[in-house]
């Protein structure tokens, strides 16, 4: 278990552009991707608008494919390649066996479930589209696209899947399962996951608001983050560009309830708690918290209280700021872009805002850097998930001692 | 592997299961022994979901309805003295449930696309959407039993649930878990069955769920508990990537073990196939000398089993 992680490359696809310098300098810059839905019609929902994924033209035969994914996947892969290319890592051979995959998605090949009900309705089955829905696939085309031929894990639990894919990773280097792991999440708009989350009420009608007192729900948003995570010694040798260091994980469940937090944020505060203990550090050296922060009533309140109850008074001395207002909430993609966001406020040493944020809350009453970035000295920072199914994650990332 | 301690060591201490041939491994095992195999396709059609409930329930996706049953016989099985969510003499944060399937909710998810596409985006349904998640039934899982520690839902086609075996087996070998509920559910849904058919998939077919109740072996011995099996390794590697039986044994430290495949009993199914073979692996190796293995149609997950020899 002495085997440490470090990130070496990464890569995303957001309503903020189509790579990682646009997600960057979209977030710094304070800039928002959200804006009308156009890709279907969104009459209906409770806000139509969402961080939709613009201007993108995915090239099969770059991927060695002869047609198109379903279009999460086609984020996945474009995402995969930017931090594939950033780490500069190559396999050792057409399945690398020390190269691995670790995969996460909420809702799989929805636009290619969509279709293939639509068949189904009319009486037509259509088994390509069903393929191209299955879960297993966007693994699939990624394993073959990279090389990768090691340990291999798809995940979903929510919203909370992109942390815990980093966590897995984090596992299958300390276990010395791979070398390398490719870490690769995503997930798209499409017309039933919006519906249901709209009728779930977890969709604002006004605008997306974290930790503002006048919050009323989130706003979804789409797209791929992808990170390639590698054994410390292992990038060393290469000489590759190591961007921090991920230093611990933990994954658990409210066991409450299917959509309603827990009393307390119990279930977050144990999942932060143990992420720390499991880095080996001192709640007292975390700089940074990269919240979920949703901007639903019930849940900014319970994240902050978890906040509170293991960083203590560090944690009123620290910027506590959520990305979502700015690229959506990206579902299965949410925590390996948030994580990515976290990374690179270690090594830039500036944290991105919270948007939209106007009115104080006496209960979220934490530094949530409202509406513009803020540059401060970043060492250790954490980045917390959470999902439906009452799934919670968080990752500790911090730089390379 | 027997130099590791008891510490690091992970038994299986219950097994349950449910599938077309009925409730249990022993119809299993028995269908096995005798070669008998499914001239058809087969539904677990014939259980009645609420016998297998620990709590009254307003609206069930059937792969969930699977995965509760398997667990209620699992726990049974190893005799945990638990009573619904209550488990005195267990922790629950250190208590989880990790499960794999390749479809999922896919019933729920229809009835909710059907909703959305007939009606439009306001008529979503909110109870079924709730339900309609990939990771519903791990999730229902842990409210049922309040595991409050780690849950995990795998989808890795045929390997599915040999990625929520290994998932449960590194959770308890790292410290983050001292007993994990793991194994698989599928449920041959309306649009999986049509799917499939227009695939010409060649059958049998099987839906059902199987759970293995894993912990430690040291804390199984204080508890009193009598360890069925060990899981000494386990495997999943991308997916077509056929080696995973390989690596599986190389993680258990053994060059050799028999495969045991359940599909040839209960037909095959899917997610749920690898988990349902090693719930007969765990069974039958009391009485085994060699290893036995549970492995992916696919050969890309893998799961090992010991008899426990103390």
């Amino acid at each position: 278990m002495n085997r440490r992680a470090v990130i070496t490359g990464m890569g995303v696809v957001s309503s903020l552009g189509r790579d990682l310098d646009a997600f960057w300098e979209g977030l710094i810059e304070g800039r928002s991707g959200i804006d009308r839905i156009d890709r279907f019609d969104p009459e209906g929902l409770r806000n139509e608008s969402a961080g939709q994924v613009r201007d993108f033209h995915f090239q099969p035969e770059a991927f060695g494919l002869e047609e198109a994914p379903d279009l999460g996947t086609q984020f996945m892969l474009v995402a995969a390649r930017e931090a594939i290319v950033r780490a500069a890592i190559v396999p050792s051979a057409e399945r690398d066996p020390g190269f691995g995959g670790v995969y996460a998605t909420n809702f799989g090949g929805s636009n290619a479930w969509e279709t293939y009900v639509e068949g189904l309705l009319e009486g037509q089955v259509r088994q390509a589209d069903f393929e191209e829905f299955a879960f297993v696939t966007a693994a699939e085309h990624a394993c073959t696209a990279f090389g990768i031929g090691g340990p291999c894990a798809l995940l979903s639990v929510a919203c909370a899947s992109g942390a815990a894919a980093l966590g897995v990773a984090l596992d299958m280097i300390r276990l010395g399962e791979a070398r390398a792991v490719l870490v690769a999440c995503c997930d798209a708009l499409a017309p039933t996951p919006l519906s249901g989350l709209s009728t779930l009420r977890t969709i604002t009608d006004e605008m997306i608001r974290p930790f503002s007192a006048d919050r009323s729900g989130t706003i979804f948003g789409e797209g791929g983050a992808a990170l390639v995570l590698e054994e410390l010694e292992h990038a060393r040798r290469r000489d590759a560009k190591i961007v921090c260091e991920v230093l611990g994980w933990a994954e658990n469940n409210n066991a409450y309830h299917l959509t309603a937090p827990d009393q307390g944020g119990a279930g977050m505060t144990r999942v932060v708690r143990e992420a720390i203990e499991d880095a080996g550090v001192d709640p007292a050296g975390i700089d940074y918290v990269n919240a979920h922060g949703t901007g639903t009533q019930p849940h900014d309140p319970a994240e902050v209280q978890a906040i509170k109850a293991v960083l203590g008074s560090r944690a009123r001395e620290i910027p506590v700021s959520s990305i979502k207002a700015a690229v959506g909430h990206m579902m299965g993609a949410a925590g390996a872009a948030e994580a990515i966001a976290t990374a690179l406020a270690i090594t830039e040493d500036v944290v991105p805002p919270t948007l939209n944020y106007r009115e104080p809350d006496p209960e979220c009453d934490l530094d949530h850097v409202p509406n513009v970035a803020r540059h401060v000295e970043v060492r250790r920072a954490i980045s917390i998930s959470a999902g439906i199914g009452g799934n919670n994650a968080c990752v500790v990332l911090g730089e390379v001692s | 592997m027997q130099s590791r301690s008891d510490d690091a060591r992970i038994v299986v201490t219950g097994v349950g299961a449910i599938h077309g041939l009925g409730a249990g491994v022993e119809p299993l095992i028995d269908a096995l022994q005798a070669g008998e195999r499914p001239a058809e396709d087969l539904l677990a059609a014939d259980y009645d979901p609420e016998d297998f409930r620990e709590s009254s329930k307003t609206y069930m996706d059937p792969c969930s309805d699977l995965a509760l049953a398997a667990c209620y016989l699992a726990v049974r099985d190893a005799d945990l003295g638990w009573e619904g969510a209550r488990h005195p003499g267990f922790a629950s944060e250190r208590l989880g449930a990790s499960l794999g399937t390749a479809w999922g909710t896919t019933e729920s998810m229809l009835n909710m696309t059907a909703r959305v596409q007939q009606r439009g985006l306001r008529f979503g349904s909110p109870m079924i959407f709730t339900h309609s998640f990939i990771n519903s039934p791990a999730a229902l899982i842990s409210i049922e039993y309040e595991l409050q520690g780690a849950n995990m839902t795998h989808s890795l086609g045929d390997a599915s649930s040999a990625a929520a075996l290994k998932y449960a087996m590194t959770a308890i070998r790292t410290g983050r878990a001292d007993l994990m509920l793991a194994g698989g559910a599928e449920a041959l849904s309306k649009p999986v069955v049509a799917a499939l058919g227009d695939a010409g998939f060649p059958g049998p077919i099987g839906e059902g769920s199987a759970i293995l109740v894993l912990e430690t072996a040291a804390q199984a011995l204080e508890r009193g508990a009598k360890p069925i099996a060990e899981l000494i390794g386990a495997a999943c590697l991308a997916p077509c990537a056929t080696a995973a039986g390989e690596r599986a044994l190389l993680a258990a430290g053994t060059d050799c073990a028999r495969v045991i495949d359940a599909s040839e009993a209960c037909g095959h199914a899917f997610g749920a196939s690898v988990a349902l073979s090693a719930a007969c692996c765990a069974v039958l190796a009391a009485d085994a000398e060699e290893p036995l293995a549970a492995v992916s149609r696919d050969g890309s997950g893998a799961v090992v089993f010991e008899r426990w020899r103390g």
